[in-house]
């Protein structure tokens, strides 16, 4: 019974290779989790560094609250599954099971009445005085299940344990698995390179890639909603069809131009989570659809539902069950070879393997699987009509491969009006901060619409002067912190809002709003988002002093720009447990929010607390006002409370940055140390 | 032809076990086969001769350094095979090639060694002892080639258990070998059994013969003025030197060839 905290974890060999990024992820009690992914992508090694066996290069690992990165593997309490199980060959199965419960020195009677127990459970009772080497893989598989068992440990790891069993077995072993989870209630966490095992048995799955996480979820919102490209083709069996398109909007219909030459027309209703910058038409993204939802094309279909597309049959695959079609979309035969690559696209979808499913340059632009039923008649040459479900399409960026279409929409566009110091949009009016009263005229103070961008987490509803009507609240609960998002219409612009609180309002309330202008943006008028995050480059330094009561010590500091700022303890044993006294000799950039500074004004010299600053200009917001401080060159960016200091701007301050918000970055390795 | 060789390797052995059996004395015999057959040889040998003592010796030696020596073996072996730590690589590298060079090449340094050593007793089987275990670790080679087909997991599988490296080793990692365990104690039985050279060099100023070893002992008959009347005997003390070693290889031989990972990963 236990949670896990992985923050900024990381594993670098030999001070270059990273084989994991920057993983981060809540576990919770009892929670079934996934690390899916095609070999090589970091999940066996982020499962070992859980267990111990492979030292944490860099971040925070903590079971049940306790930092655990330099505690044994034997002292985590967490037991292990191996992929070749590892029984130990010269004990019995009895003595492999209680091997645990010896070594901590568990009277006998108790070893033996959990040993049966756990035998029984597992139904192996009539093996336990056998030796591995005459047990058979699922028996062994089973010794090894209840070799973890036994120890009721915190956390159970499995790191492929069924890959060496046969398919039959396999399945069924999987089930198994599962109904052991539920009947201990204890934390898993499942490495497998199979996307069935990880859909069937998480309640989140992992999915991973070259040492990056892809995406966390639930294996529903992984099918429904993917990330990303290769999220969207390692999920899901066939793979997912993938054509290159762009979109264009015309009015309440958006127009997908795939680059074989066919466009589907539809709803812009649909399309309302996609940014609005995708379609101008000549931005290239690729077009998703599942298998699942292509079927041929029956007379009556629902034409705003339904897109129909002519495709020339190359391959045909009858599975009894159903019958997969695979072939080229268009009515020419295409001068490349299409069977062996339409195989080739779903392979890595059944069988992980070390292909990169969902790279861009295996998509090619026409190729489509349609899933029919099974007494559908095709052959090699046919022309066909397959309808294409229009509210099952996936968008990604051909760039950047991430999707366009996100299941929490974190940024809203739309046009707006800037008029010196107000700005209108959808028919709203809100007073322009002082701060943005300046840039937001352009030179000959047009009134043109302009785009504005504005991030969901901007929109602050409950007080101010716009009125939005709710349409829509979804709860979304990821780790562990409930968000709300609503979505909005304000004089018929669908606007989303990001909440980090269950909802407030209901269906059809009419809710007052603000915005945080900070946060906007509109770029035509040079209107910019304040900056996130300062940072401050740096180095990690220790001096001999001497104490109070007259003893030599050693005491740490932040040495930000030459300004040594004294080290919160916590902070320094976070920073020690991570690199050991290499610190001291690591470039470092400290990374901060605005909200981590405090500002007071400077009424004495600096004393290693805190750092000395130059306001140089004042950033008014209304809700907040910010100030640009100078530090040794540096622009900082922090909240300032103009009242404390008589002359405001140029005055002389002092920084104080709360060390728990801060980021502590290895410049070298480009590492999140803290 | 493998027949052949091993007739012809039998040979000598032969005429050595026949000729410990002679009845006429001296040190040349015109037949291969003697004429004579009688036990006297082996009488005198046991009555007659310090070699008892010389034998008491040898065995005492060989059985002392050759159980430090498969300690040292192993668990250097056991180390480098599983532990990572600085300077890892640069070590083996410089133990294999110094485990190349002969040992009685350091046979002067050696004995300057054990003179500061040891003052007052260098001359001695404690000095025989550390010689022979001293610099064993060298031939860490075949051990560590064993202890890396021992698949990693299960050292992982008993730490995750709560074992200790050291509970490690001794629980799981020994029992499964055997087969290197053998191999290590034969060749560190044998060596210091069958060894001349460095006896020689430290044993042969002891004025008492009764502290020499076998080899030492036996080879003294076969000195000119020695040789006519020892011959026989020697080859005597030859076959009763080589009963050890035989039956040990007899009784061990059948775990070089048993399978030890059998059943413990996927099969």
């Amino acid at each position: 019974m236990a949670s896990l905290s992985l923050k900024h974890i990381y594993k670098v060999y030999d001070g270059t290779t990273k084989a994991v990024n920057d993983f981060n992820m809540e576990i919770r009690d009892k929670e079934f989790i996934v690390f899916v992914g095609p070999s090589g992508c970091g999940k066996s090694t982020t499962l070992r560094m859980i267990a111990g066996l492979e030292d944490i290069s860099a971040g925070e690992l903590r079971i049940d609250g306790d930092i655990v990165n330099d505690v044994e593997p034997g002292d985590r309490n967490i037991a292990m599954v191996f992929q070749n199980y590892a029984l130990y060959p010269h004990m019995t199965v009895y003595e492999n099971m209680a091997f645990a419960l010896k070594t901590a020195k568990v009277p006998k009677d108790i070893i033996h009445q959990k040993v049966t127990e756990a035998a029984r459970i597992l139904g192996i009772t009539e093996y336990l005085e056998r030796k591995p080497k005459a047990l058979s893989g699922g028996q062994r598989q089973r010794v090894a299940l209840g070799r973890a068992i036994v120890r009721s440990p915190k956390v159970f790891l499995l790191d492929e344990p069924l890959s060496n069993l046969d398919a039959k077995l396999r399945a069924a072993m999987r089930a198994e698995i599962t109904r052991l989870h539920e009947r201990l209630g204890t934390t898993f966490i499942y490495v497998t390179h199979d996307q069935v095992e990880a859909m069937t048995m998480g309640s989140r799955i992992v999915v991973m890639r070259g040492g990056f996480v892809q995406q966390i979820d639930t294996p529903k919102n992984l099918y429904n909603h993917p990330a990303n490209l290769f999220v969207a083709g390692f999920i899901g069996t066939p793979r997912m069809n993938f054509w290159p398109a762009t979109l264009r909007r015309e009015g309440n219909a958006v127009h997908v131009k795939l680059d074989s030459g066919s466009t589907l027309t539809i709803d812009y209703a649909i399309l309302n989570h996609v940014q609005p910058r995708y379609m101008d038409g000549n931005h290239p993204v690729i077009v998703g659809v599942r298998p699942d939802n292509v079927i041929p094309w029956r007379a009556g279909m629902d034409p705003a539902e339904w897109a129909r597309l002519p495709v020339t049959v190359t391959v045909v695959e009858a599975l009894g069950g159903e019958t997969l079609v695979y072939g080229h979309i268009g009515v020419a035969v295409p001068d490349h070879d299409p069977i062996g690559e339409a195989a080739e696209s779903t392979q890595p979808a059944n069988s992980g393997g070390k292909s990169e499913a969902g790279t861009p340059d295996r998509i090619t632009s026409d190729t489509i699987i349609i899933k029919a039923p099974a007494d559908y008649e095709a052959h090699r040459g046919d022309v066909v009509d397959a309808a294409v479900s229009l509210k099952k399409l996936h968008l990604f960026d051909r760039e950047t491969e991430a999707s366009i279409k996100p299941r929490i929409p974190t940024e809203n566009v739309c046009l707006c009006t800037p008029e010196g110091n107000a700005l209108s949009f959808a028919g709203q009016r809100f007073p322009l901060p002082p701060a943005l009263c300046g840039v937001s005229s352009p030179p000959k103070r047009e009134t043109a619409p302009a785009e504005l961008s504005l991030p969901a987490d901007a929109i602050l509803l409950g007080t101010g002067m716009g009125r939005a009507k709710v349409e829509e609240t979804e709860l979304l609960d990821a780790d562990g912190s409930p968000r709300t998002l609503y979505r909005l219409t304000v004089g018929g612009v669908t606007l989303f809002a990001l909440e980090t609180a269950p909802p407030r309002y209901g269906v059809g309330d009419a809710v007052p709003f603000d915005l945080d202008f900070s946060r906007i943006a509109v770029e035509s008028h040079g209107i910019k988002p304040l900056r996130v995050e300062n940072a401050l480059e740096g180095r990690f330094t220790k001096e001999k002093e001497t104490d109070d009561r007259g003893r030599r010590v050693y005491r740490f500091y932040l040495d930000m720009l030459d300004q040594p700022v004294s080290a919160e303890e916590s902070l320094c044993e976070k920073l020690f447990s991570c690199k050991g006294t290499a610190i001291f000799r690591t470039p470092l950039s400290y990374r901060f929010p605005p909200d981590a500074v405090t500002v007071t004004p400077r009424q004495r010299e600096p004393d290693k607390t805190a750092l000395p600053g130059r306001v140089t200009r004042l950033l008014d917001y209304g809700r907040v006002t910010y100030a640009e401080i100078d530090v040794g060159g540096k622009t900082v960016i922090a909240p300032y409370d103009g009242k404390a200091g008589e002359s405001r701007e140029n005055a002389a301050v002092s920084l104080v940055i709360d060390q728990t918000k801060l980021t502590v970055v290895d410049r070298e390795a480009d590492i999140v140390i803290v | 032809m493998l027949t052949v060789l091993s007739v012809l390797w039998l040979i000598p052995l032969f005429y050595l076990l026949v000729q410990s059996f002679r009845g006429e004395p001296g040190a040349w015999s015109p037949t291969f086969f003697p004429r004579t057959w009688t036990l006297d040889n082996y009488r005198r040998l046991f009555t007659e001769t310090d070699f008892p003592r010389w034998y008491g010796n040898t065995l005492l030696i060989a059985v002392v350094s050759c159980a430090i020596t498969t300690l040292f073996v192993l668990a250097v072996s056991y180390a480098f095979s599983r532990i990572r730590f600085p300077a890892r690589k640069p070590l083996m590298n410089v133990m294999l090639i110094l485990g190349m060079f002969p040992g009685f090449m350091s046979m002067s340094a050696v004995y300057f060694l054990l003179k500061i050593l040891l003052p007052n007793n260098y001359q001695s089987h404690v000095s025989l002892i550390i010689v022979y275990s001293a610099g064993a670790a060298l031939s860490y080679y075949i051990a560590k080639g064993f202890f890396d087909t021992v698949p990693k997991s299960l050292d992982e599988a008993a730490r995750m258990d709560g074992a200790s490296r050291a509970l490690v080793f001794r629980r799981i990692i020994l029992p499964l070998s055997k087969p290197i365990i053998i191999y290590t104690v034969l060749i560190n039985f044998i060596a210091p059994w069958c060894d001349y050279i460095f006896v020689s060099y430290i044993l042969s100023g002891v004025p008492d013969t009764g502290m020499y070893t076998v080899s030492l002992g036996m080879f003294r008959w076969l000195e000119r003025e020695m040789v006519q009347q020892y011959f026989t005997t020697f080859c005597a003390a030859a076959v009763v030197v080589a009963v050890p070693i035989t039956l040990l290889f007899m009784w061990l031989q059948k775990y070089y060839v048993q399978g030890v990972t059998g059943g413990a990963v996927k099969g």
